[in-house]
């Protein structure tokens, strides 16, 4: 898909993989609405950005809060072309076991990591459908799928947030939605992760800090070069799917959605009679 | 396990599944601290309750509220021999596509069913985890691994929900922690299915019709039962997987 010309809303773009997406998506030639919480780190960013000839627009704040989210949208509207959202911003606490967690960290991994995404899928939506498509990504992590002691609620959110980017996918085929996981990035999660304390602080210590001693960290840039090479090429195949930084170039990334194929529609609780075999009782098709 | 003389905490208590299996336990012989948001609904199981002979105090309010997990757990503390939790309450909203649901429905099903979880946890855990025996189930659901419109926001907490139930069992083993998928079960949620509005309507209403006319949908009574006496079997074999009402 062509970025120039198309504007795109950004969060936690002030720092880390956010900030390397704002400037790769710029020297793309994408207009972009950028948001994170800090406002002077931000307009740091802005000003980069904008030195790269396209237009941006900063809306510091809170992507969980409604208004922060519609003024994104607004401002995206205000730049026109609006062509999509990647919500990227997340936090983590790391370190304490679930029952360990304070109240008001819980509140807020809830909040950035899923309600934000929730909120932007409200208010971009409507405007996407009506413009006939446009894109949607949301940042991933292996931690939906594992069990490390210490993040669990971390781990929780981004499995909501994976499966909320799956449901997008399948509720409107027409607006390309997937899940990026960027893998282990040498950011200030990272860091966070090297500093855990609390019962799940130790191992998680030992483990994030043998990613670094190891050298086994990606650069923001590489893995921002990594997701903006899948939109300009054409994103579209991978709607409903999980990408790995970590398999682009290695491996044959897999496609969920191929013009024109069916995929086969799997129910909560199935229905008897059960479909006979090879032949799904309802499907859904690729659009073109 | 031994359920008579075992004090439990259920939540949404007052209809549906979580009533039925306030009334399934206390026929075990089990004393009981139900939770539900409303007040004169949950007054009447828990008088219900007291007939068959145990003891039984209710606290109302959400489970998310920190102040309301706290007093159940309190309470059962009170009755004395704890032995564990069942977090049953949530909230659906079905109908409306993701991006359709309002706000303040969207943070009724999270806080319901992920934040109720966790504060039960939170308060519960810590004299959970010196209890031989004790136990913490979560309700979940077959949306939380495939989805269909106008579930989409009920699913990703679900998802959620069963989430922490597995990272619990982890970080906690002492505890036995699993999730229970009941079903499709005879309650409001069904008829709220049934009868839905909103960009989901045209995929749940007809599915949940045909689930009822195939006669899979299950009373309450008979899913709180399975879920019974998986708990007065070996419930330790669920630790960290997922219970359904077919695994008895």
């Amino acid at each position: 898909m062509g970025l120039r010309g198309q504007t795109l809303i950004l969060t936690g773009a002030s720092r880390g993989i956010g900030r390397a997406l704002a400037l790769e998506l710029a020297r793309a030639g994408a207009h972009l609405v950028l948001n994170a919480r800090n406002p002077a780190a931000l307009a740091r960013v802005v000003e980069e950005c904008k030195a790269l000839e396209v237009q941006v627009r900063a809306v510091a704040g809170d992507a969980s809060h409604d208004q922060t989210v519609q003024f994104m949208v607004k401002a995206a509207k205000v730049l026109g072309n609006f062509g999509g959202f990647i919500h990227n911003a997340a936090v983590l606490h790391s370190g304490p076991f679930v029952t360990e967690l304070s109240e008001a960290h819980f509140e807020e991994l809830v909040a950035v990591n899923l309600r934000a995404s929730y909120l932007l899928a409200r208010y971009a939506y409507l405007n996407l459908l009506r413009s006939g498509g446009g894109l949607a990504v949301f940042l991933g992590s292996g931690a939906a799928e594992l069990h490390f002691p210490g993040s669990g609620v971390y781990g929780a959110t981004k499995a909501a947030e994976e499966y909320l980017a799956r449901h997008l996918a399948l509720e409107h085929p027409a607006i390309t939605c997937f899940v990026f996981r960027p893998g282990h990035v040498d950011t200030g999660m990272q860091a966070h992760h090297r500093s855990a304390s609390g019962s799940g602080g130790p191992a998680l210590r030992e483990r994030f800090g043998g990613y670094l001693t190891r050298g086994e960290l990606h650069s923001p840039l590489e893995v921002a070069r990594g997701l903006v090479g899948l939109l300009l090429e054409n994103p579209h195949p991978y709607h409903g799917s999980t990408v790995r930084y970590a398999d682009i170039g290695r491996k044959p990334l897999a496609k969920a959605c191929q013009p024109g194929r069916r995929i086969p529609i799997k129910l909560p609780w199935p229905l008897r009679p059960e479909p006979t075999r090879g032949r799904p009782s309802r499907t859904a098709t690729c659009p073109t | 396990m031994r359920l008579k003389g075992q004090t439990l905490i259920i939540t949404g208590a007052s209809r549906g599944i979580g009533k039925a299996l306030a009334l399934e336990l206390a026929r075990a012989g089990a004393h009981l601290v139900i939770g539900a948001r409303n007040q004169a609904a949950l007054e009447f199981v828990r008088d219900e309750v007291r007939e068959l002979g145990v003891r039984c105090e209710s606290v109302a309010g959400s489970a998310a509220d920190g102040a309301v997990a706290k007093a159940l757990v309190d309470n059962a503390l009170q009755i004395g021999n704890f032995t564990g939790f069942i977090h049953n309450a949530g909230i659906l909203n079905a109908g409306p596509l993701a991006y359709e649901l309002i706000e303040s429905q969207y943070d009724e099903i999270m806080e319901s069913n992920v934040k109720g979880g966790y504060q039960l946890a939170r308060f519960a855990y810590p004299h959970l985890i010196r209890q031989p025996g004790s136990v913490a189930v979560f309700l979940g659901s077959g949306v939380a691994e495939h989805n269909i419109a106008g579930m989409g926001i009920y699913a990703i907490a679900k998802a959620a929900e069963e989430h922490l139930a597995r990272q619990l069992a982890i970080e906690a083993p002492e505890v036995t922690c699993f999730t229970y998928r009941p079903g499709i079960v005879e309650t409001d949620m069904q008829r709220q299915l049934r009868e839905a509005q909103g960009g989901g309507s045209e995929t749940l209403r007809p599915l949940f019709k045909e689930y009822k006319s195939q006669g899979r949908v299950l009373t309450p009574e008979q899913s709180a039962r399975a879920l019974v006496r998986i708990l007065e079997g070996n419930p330790r074999k669920f630790h960290g997987k997922i219970a359904t009402h077919t695994d008895l």
